[in-house]
């Protein structure tokens, strides 16, 4: 569930930015997108992260040294492999947390264990929850996160230096083709990008059409005759590796347009899809295949 | 089960199982012809005849629905069938290859490989079936030696189930575990695995040929036993003072259903209900003798899974996404247990 429990949630690009105090910070619709505690350290030197996004942006922002504790899915950069471990995403250990009298805990709302904010709070424990369920929360998530560090500006700039090149893929991706896109984020079962998920607006940006933009669910599961029926141009296959990476899969459907014209391009790095700075390569590589560049290809 | 059969004539035997023949095959039609796009009814059957489809046509019907309703079939006549025997030959209404542990087996065969994993899919689509059968094997040999430890008795067709009920408990307590260990993306396609799913898609014909091939000689194993279980029905003592070889009929019974229903799991992962109400419906309609029974529960029982399967596989244009199918043998399976059940108290 990682990716799902980071990409989920719905996502009405909320231009306030709320905040709430000692209120559990709970997933889902209205939920509010920055839930932290009233006495915050000024600059945090024990940092637990409770989201592999999270680990990532910390690093991004230098501040990889002062982490204490990550989850056991945070494997970006390498030296997070060797931060001791408090759990998963979902099933955060407090115990382990507490054992590393961390003096911040950063994590992202959406997937995270509703209880925890009230047991940091039992604990004593400053803690921060910010939601990314989308582009534009991930920068101001990326913002915010940088004032819990004491890093603000190099933040702000991180966050715009980000926002800004991802404005240049997309803008580079307006005009010309817009083929029609499918993501596929599983083969067993077929689980697409719907509505609402970053690999819905990354194959948008970067000038796809999503061939299942108006389906109900954000993450509909399919059969081969649906994939057969939408006929997609490209096929974006980001299963994750340990399932095999190779087309031979998609070479029994012939007949579906991607395949045909050999425009089945497999993304072995899932994590290009975490709200981090990495976005901006995953939107490249997106693009590449929507162009339909042989170097995309594999 | 101790009513008197009705005398059973050729005549009779023939009619009965070419009628649920034809229906069985009517409903593969149907599912031939209906699926998760807008592709289906008359057209499909006017471009089968007339050979007028595109190739995506051609695709949706031959790749994307053939495979599944052949599937459906060979998947419903195994537990069918098996559960037909299981309820004969443990004589207790409610067994099915699911409490009896078989299922169970196969799932945890199916989830060690699967968390185990292996890299390559080809691996994968033969790897994962043939550690389920294993499981399914597993759990049968247990249920045998358990069968050989009890002494003879009523009391032993109730040790029997609680044995695989046991057995079932331990299986998802070992498959829970490996669940919270795995990755996200593991853990998912286990759930989806251990919900029971007909998407075949990457099974060549070869792999399901041979599954038609081994089921279809199950069935037949079965039937071939037919008086032998009737006699069974009407209690041990009584089959063998008619000469039936009792602990040997049970013992190659359960032995060639296990097999059936071992395939079948081994594919398409827990499909629960339809060894259970399929049976008993079939058995309402067409009576106890095992004569006509089994061969109208492999049809049966194939029936029911092919609609069961193209509901799951329709069900895309109200939820945007396709069911595992053993939510909708389920949805439909538990009320009619409840059913029986109650019918049985009375």
């Amino acid at each position: 569930m990682v990716l799902l429990a980071v990409l989920a949630g719905c996502d009405k690009p909320s231009t306030t930015q709320k905040s709430a105090n000692q209120t559990a910070a709970s997933a889902g619709e209205g939920a509010p997108e920055v839930v932290v505690t009233d006495e915050l350290p000024g600059r945090p030197e024990r940092i637990v992260s409770l989201a592999p996004n999270v680990t990532e942006i910390l690093f991004a922002l230098d501040a990889g040294d002062r982490l204490v504790g990550v989850t056991r899915f945070c494997d970006y950069p390498a030296q997070a492999a060797e931060i001791p471990k408090v759990g998963g995403i979902v099933d955060v250990d407090l115990e382990a947390i507490l054992a590393k009298e961390p003096d911040l805990v950063v994590g992202t709302s959406s997937g995270a264990d509703p209880k925890i904010a009230k047991k940091l709070d039992d604990a004593g424990i400053p803690y921060g929850f910010v939601r990314m369920d989308n582009l534009a929360q991930t920068y101001r998530g990326i913002a915010k996160i940088g004032e819990l560090v004491g890093a603000a500006d190099k933040a702000e700039a991180l966050a715009a230096d980000m926002e800004a090149k991802m404005d240049r893929v997309a803008d580079s991706a307006r005009d010309g083709e817009h083929p029609r896109v499918l993501m596929i984020f599983g083969r067993n079962p077929l689980i697409a990008a719907g509505p609402g998920t970053f690999g819905h607006e990354l194959v948008e940006l970067a000038g796809g059409k999503n061939v299942l933009a108006d389906a109900k669910a954000p993450y509909p599961k399919l059969d081969i005759e649906k994939v057969i029926s939408l006929d997609p141009e490209r096929i974006i296959d980001a299963t994750m590796a340990g399932e095999g990476l190779d087309t031979e899969f998609w070479n029994q459907y012939p007949s579906i347009d991607a395949v045909e014209r050999g425009h089945v391009y497999l993304i072995d790095d899932p994590v290009v899809l975490r709200p981090a700075p990495r976005l901006v390569d995953g939107l490249r590589t997106i693009r590449e295949a929507i162009v339909g560049s042989a170097s995309a290809r594999k | 089960m101790k009513r008197p059969t009705t005398p059973l004539t050729a005549p009779r035997l023939l009619v009965t199982v070419a009628i649920s023949a034809v229906v069985a095959v009517g409903c593969g039609l149907v599912a031939l012809a209906y699926g998760s796009s807008g592709f289906g009814g008359f057209e499909v059957i006017r471009g089968v005849l007339t050979g007028s489809l595109d190739a995506a046509q051609e695709a949706i019907v031959m790749q994307a629905r053939l495979p599944r309703v052949v599937f459906a079939a060979i998947v419903g006549a195994a537990l069918a069938t098996s559960g037909a025997v299981f309820q004969t030959v443990l004589r207790n209404p409610l067994a099915d290859p699911y409490i009896l542990g078989i299922s169970g087996g196969a799932a945890l065969g199916g989830t060690i490989f699967m968390t185990l994993g292996s890299v390559a899919v080809a691996t994968v689509t033969m790897g994962v079936p043939a550690a389920a059968f294993v499981g399914a094997l597993g759990a049968l040999a247990l249920i045998f030696a358990v069968e050989r430890w009890t002494p003879a008795s009523r009391a032993s067709n109730y040790v029997l189930l609680l044995t695989g009920v046991v057995f079932n408990a331990f299986a998802s307590a070992i498959i829970m575990f490996l669940k919270s260990v795995v990755s996200a993306q593991k853990a998912q396609e286990l759930l989806f695995y251990l919900m029971g799913s007909l998407a075949v898609e990457g099974t060549d014909a070869a792999t399901i040929v041979a599954c038609a091939a081994v089921v279809l000689a199950c069935v037949v194993g079965l039937i071939w036993f037919a008086r032998d279980l009737n006699a069974l029905s009407l209690g041990d003592d009584d089959a063998a003072a008619l000469g039936v070889p009792v602990t040997q009929v049970r013992r190659w019974t359960v032995g060639i259903s296990s097999v059936a229903v071992a395939v079948a799991v081994a594919f398409s992962g827990l499909i629960g209900f339809v060894g259970l109400v399929v049976p008993h419906g079939i058995r309402l309609v067409v009576g106890p003798d095992h004569r006509v029974l089994l061969p109208t529960c492999a049809l049966g029982g194939a029936g029911f899974l092919i609609v069961a399967d193209l509901v799951a596989r329709s069900a895309f244009g109200v939820f945007s996404s396709t069911l595992p199918v053993g939510v909708v043998t389920a949805a439909i399976g538990a009320p009619l247990f409840v059913f029986f059940l109650w019918r049985s108290m009375n």
